[in-house]
């Protein structure tokens, strides 16, 4: 338990709840949704993004009425979800993190973290993994949206800029979906673009009970009763004192992401 | 003069000041990644302060190959040898 009575992010992970059997209903509808999901991930691609390439809009405003399509596919998509009695999810209304310019960072328990934070937060952009840059039913959507590649060479400057332009940036910090196993342990990404583009950082946590959907849980070991998750947007962790301080750049970096480790443990 | 060993050394110092990286956790057959924890952005600044040591310009993208500590002395090293730069400091 932390201060404020929740169970610490670590306490909850371990809390699996009760399987719900190979072949039942629940693992059935929850692998029609991700079918969905795909499928919801291939129409777009066909239809609305390739429009958007074909108007003389320009690749700025490309990628903001890509952002939006999912801003509100994603909602309606979680409230499916919801009907199936796969994930209920709570704390939908984050105003704090609507501003534009925001640079968010999320610990990352389940596979559909991305989906709750994007469908809450306005004009996301987000860090991506390479492989969904080639995957058949995700492609289109990261490439129309304009994510950020997490190899890409000139990262820091990207993240920089697309701050600059006014997204807010989705980061999780920790690289992957949390280790229940270990304690937080954060790569520096989130850290050095935060020094780059001298940007605050807002924490969301996410809470998932039961714990489902995370590392080394295939979807179909699903629970029987329903996954709540909760959002919740916290005070931003300045960058004032990272970027005032002597140190050089590494050690700040390393400093600034101590820090970050330090809530998420705490929360 | 500046030999393997004295590169080696400045390396040590430079671990321990830009990365937090204590001295006794360096060995040449360390992975700059996976033992001593620096990562690609690192690898600007390493190469900001190897140009210090050598005098040369070092491209990031010049670190693709680099694995080691030893890879790390040995790169430093070659530059050295083709330009007769004297370590400084």
């Amino acid at each position: 338990m932390n201060k404020t009575g929740k169970n610490s992010l670590h306490e909850m992970a371990s809390n699996v709840g009760e399987d719900a059997p190979l072949f039942s209903l629940k693992v059935v509808l929850t692998g029609l949704c991700f079918a969905l999901f795909g499928l919801i991930g291939l129409l777009l691609s066909v239809t609305v993004f390739p429009l958007f390439y074909l108007l003389p809009i320009g690749a700025q405003r490309r990628k903001r009425w890509s952002r939006a399509v999912l801003n509100k596919v994603f909602p309606a998509y979680i409230r499916f979800i919801g009907l199936c009695g796969i994930v209920k999810v709570e704390g939908m209304e984050c105003d704090d993190l609507q501003a534009g310019g925001r640079l968010i960072v999320a610990n990352h328990p389940s596979l559909l973290d991305v989906i709750y934070l994007m469908a809450v937060v306005k004009n996301a952009n987000c860090l991506v993994k390479k492989s969904l840059f080639v995957n058949p039913f995700m492609a289109g959507t990261v490439r129309a949206a304009g994510y950020i590649r997490n190899d890409s060479e000139t990262l820091l400057q990207e993240c920089a800029a697309s701050l600059a332009a006014g997204d807010n940036l989705i980061v999780f910090p920790e690289g992957t979906r949390t280790d229940p196993a270990k304690p937080f342990r954060f790569l520096r990404g989130a850290a050095n673009i935060a020094l780059e583009a001298r940007s605050d950082v807002w924490p969301v946590t996410i809470r998932c009970q039961p714990a489902r959907l995370m590392k080394r849980q295939p979807w179909y070991k699903m629970s029987k009763s329903t996954i709540q998750v909760s959002l919740q947007a916290h005070a931003p962790i300045s960058v004032v004192p990272f970027l005032e301080s002597e140190l050089p750049r590494p050690r700040r970096s390393r400093q600034f992401t101590r820090d970050m480790e330090a809530f998420y443990a705490a929360q | 003069m500046h030999s393997k060993k004295a590169i080696y050394e400045r390396l040590v110092t430079m671990m321990e000041e830009l990365f937090e990286v204590e001295s006794g956790r360096v060995f040449p057959e360390a992975l700059l990644g996976e033992d001593l924890g620096i990562d690609s952005i690192d690898a600007v600044d390493m190469a900001a302060e190897l140009q210090k040591i050598t005098g040369q310009k070092i491209k990031p993208a010049a670190f693709k190959d680099i694995r080691t500590v030893q890879d790390l002395v040995d790169a430093a090293y070659a530059v050295l040898g083709d330009n007769d730069v004297a370590v400084p400091g």
